[in-house]
């Protein structure tokens, strides 16, 4: 168990960016996500860590001590690669006790601790068969038990799960959270799908051109998004434009949406008002705060729990999730009145 | 799918077993009939069976011939990967724009024929000429030596002449290669040394061998540097067969150690993808 901390971390290939002044604090034992779109640094900021990279500038400090000069097979980190990386002129055992061997531990114990590691990622009885013969599922469990044989100070992960379908996915998620936990090795994982990190990260760190946009609690980052990307990237915000009127609301064309936080901008300054699709409630009246837009319906995509509402208005589409119950009367051309109500409601100046 | 299946198989099997027919079966099968043919001393052959010139090779000098050229082609097939594997994996992790040129030159060496190689090499391990006056020039040794003809220069010769060819089978194994392999094994604690004799090279190891066996064909079937670099002793199964089949006239013996020669070659081959294929 370590906290990690990345300070002003750049690193440039030939006239390409890949990082940009990245400051970066891991607590102890958390599980930390890396989000970001593709390109945007997540793999290079996890292979310098690993020190596969060497930072242009800036430095990697593990425990209080700078680890920026110390090459990766002298780090103690475990990692699991993209592609997983799995020897395939070695056996499963073979491969999870690669690095023991290299440190001297004997035939016997490192056919223990493989035997362990194995029953640790529910992959039992498999010891002896070649990588080849594993399915895309029992290779990503083997590199991970890999990457924790050697009782690694933090565990990296670049997009593990990646290569996996849908619902393994999924499972594997809640799995390798439990394991964490379990454990309680620091872990950063790097992921470009929003879900998951969601489902396993303590702490959100949303990356974009190789800059750090905000790092949070996922909740935290959801609900109040620092800037218009994360607010896209996290979960698809409706963003429109205004600008701030008097009595901390916000002039949308005709309509003012009042809101319950008070508002940095001065009057008259262009924002952008973020509201999540499904906190907008599809109202026949006129609400009493007054916060309604009306829109005309585009299309409308039920998804069995819930229903998609795409809709029309003066500053463009907005997507409504309502619930299946609510489904009765909408078509497609029909108007419809949406609140939005004051506290869910954020402005974001950038 | 339907259309491109109508063609009846015979007809497309018919092109390739008139090629190998015409350019392999029929010659093979001339050679053969003469290995078995009697020898007329001081004359040509007439057509007979007799396995006279086959038993030739139970002898010592035929057993020498065979130690040598196995030995010679088999030293510089080992030299040659072991310069060629580190060369073109090192090569393949480098930015495409240094990758073509390099590439490219080494496309250009292969176009240079035997003779020029072979006399370059000559040349370079000869007294009056050679690197020698260099060493003698820089204090290392007292004076200029000749190195030709000799044991290590046709090892010499025949390395450099499979270095390209290696190489060429080498690439396409070693640019696929993951380099996150080795990146895994850096983070297991492997230096990057350790990392390449205990990843990169087992796991390209029939990439490795299929450059041994080629490598060492080649050098077996190599006449012109092992009769220009080498004495009559370090002559190979090539070179004796074109002795006896131009200068002694015996075509019969020529003949017979020509088809040893092949049906060896095909056996090594068979063999090595046999085992191979069975490890992966
Ligand atoms: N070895 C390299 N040489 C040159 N440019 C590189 C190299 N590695 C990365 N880059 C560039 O740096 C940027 C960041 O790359 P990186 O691999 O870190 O992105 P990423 O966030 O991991 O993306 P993805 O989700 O697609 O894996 C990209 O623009 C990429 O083209
Ligand atoms: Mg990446």
């Amino acid at each position: 168990m370590s906290a990690l901390s990345i300070q002003g971390v750049a690193k440039h290939f030939g006239n390409v960016t890949a990082l940009d002044n990245v400051s970066l604090d891991i607590p102890e034992g958390t599980f930390t996500c890396l989000l970001g779109p593709s390109g945007c640094g997540k793999t290079t900021l996890l292979r310098i860590v690993a020190g596969l990279e060497q930072p242009s500038a800036g430095a990697v400090v593990l425990d209080g001590t700078d680890i920026s000069g110390l090459p990766a097979h002298k780090r103690g980190l475990g990692m699991v690669f993209q592609s997983l990386a799995l020897f395939p002129h070695l056996s499963v055992a073979e491969n999870i006790g690669y690095g023991l061997r290299l440190q001297g531990v004997s035939a016997t114990a490192r056919r223990e601790k493989a035997e362990e590691l194995l029953g640790l990622v529910q992959l039992e009885g498999v010891a002896d068969r070649r990588i080849t013969q594993l399915s895309g599922g029992q290779r990503q469990r083997v590199a991970i038990a890999r990457a924790l044989a050697l009782e690694p100070k933090l565990f990296l992960l670049d997009e593990p799960l990646s290569a996996l379908d849908a619902k393994l996915r999924e499972e594997m998620q809640v799995e390798l959270r439990e394991l964490q936990a379990r454990l309680g090795v620091t872990t950063i994982l790097v992921t470009h799908d929003q879900r998951e990190a969601m489902t396993m990260g303590d702490l959100i760190v949303v990356m974009d051109h190789g800059e750090i946009r905000q790092v949070g609690a996922p909740l935290d980052v959801y609900r109040a998004p620092a800037d218009r990307f994360v607010a896209d990237f996290l979960g698809g915000a409706n963003l429109m434009q205004g600008e701030v009127a008097a009595g901390n609301t916000v002039q949308l064309g005709e309509a003012c949406i009042k809101i319950e936080d008070a508002i940095g901008a001065g009057n008259g300054e262009a924002v952008t008002l973020c509201v999540r699709a499904e906190d907008i409630q599809l109202t026949s009246g006129a609400p009493r705060d007054g916060n309604c837009l009306t829109a005309k319906v585009s299309f409308v995509r039920d998804l069995g729990h819930v229903v998609e509402v795409t809709a029309n208005c003066d500053q463009g589409e907005v997507k409504v999730l309502v619930p299946a119950k609510e489904r009765e009367g909408l078509a497609v051309d029909g108007e419809v009145t949406l609140h939005l109500p004051a506290d869910v409601c954020r402005v974001l100046e950038k | 799918m339907s259309v491109r299946n109508s063609t009846p198989g015979y007809v497309l099997a018919f092109f390739p077993t008139l090629a190998l027919g015409v350019l392999f079966l029929v010659p093979f099968g001339i050679m053969a009939s003469i290995s078995v043919a009697h020898r007329v001393t001081g004359g040509f052959y007439e057509p007979g069976f007799t396995l006279a010139s086959y038993w030739r090779f139970v002898s010592p000098f035929f057993g020498g011939i065979l130690l040598n050229s196995v030995v010679l082609s088999a030293l510089a097939a080992m030299l040659a990967v072991m310069i060629a594997f580190p060369f073109t994996y090192l090569l393949t992790r480098q930015p495409r724009r240094i990758q073509v040129p390099v590439l490219v030159g080494l496309l250009a060496v292969l176009s240079l024929s035997e003779v020029i190689v072979g006399f370059s090499w000559s040349t370079l391990l000869s007294r009056s000429a050679g690197i020698s006056n260099l060493f003698v020039a820089i204090g290392l040794m007292e004076k200029a030596q000749s190195w030709t003809p000799g044991f290590y220069a046709v090892i010499a010769g025949l390395t450099y002449v499979s270095l390209p060819y290696a190489t060429m089978v080498l690439y396409p194994a070693l640019s696929r290669l993951d380099p996150e392999l080795p990146e895994a094994a850096r983070t297991l604690g492997a230096s990057p040394l350790r990392a390449f004799f205990e990843v990169i090279v087992p796991v390209s190891r029939r990439a490795i061998v299929a450059c041994l066996i080629m490598a060492f064909v080649y050098s077996l079937g190599s006449y012109l540097l092992p009769s220009l670099l080498g004495r009559p002793q370090h002559w190979t199964i090539t070179v004796h067969i074109t002795d006896q089949a131009i200068y002694q006239s015996n075509l019969p013996f020529a003949s017979a150690m020509a088809v040893f020669l092949l049906v060896t070659a095909l056996l090594l081959v068979g063999f090595t993808q046999r085992f191979l294929g069975e490890k992966a």
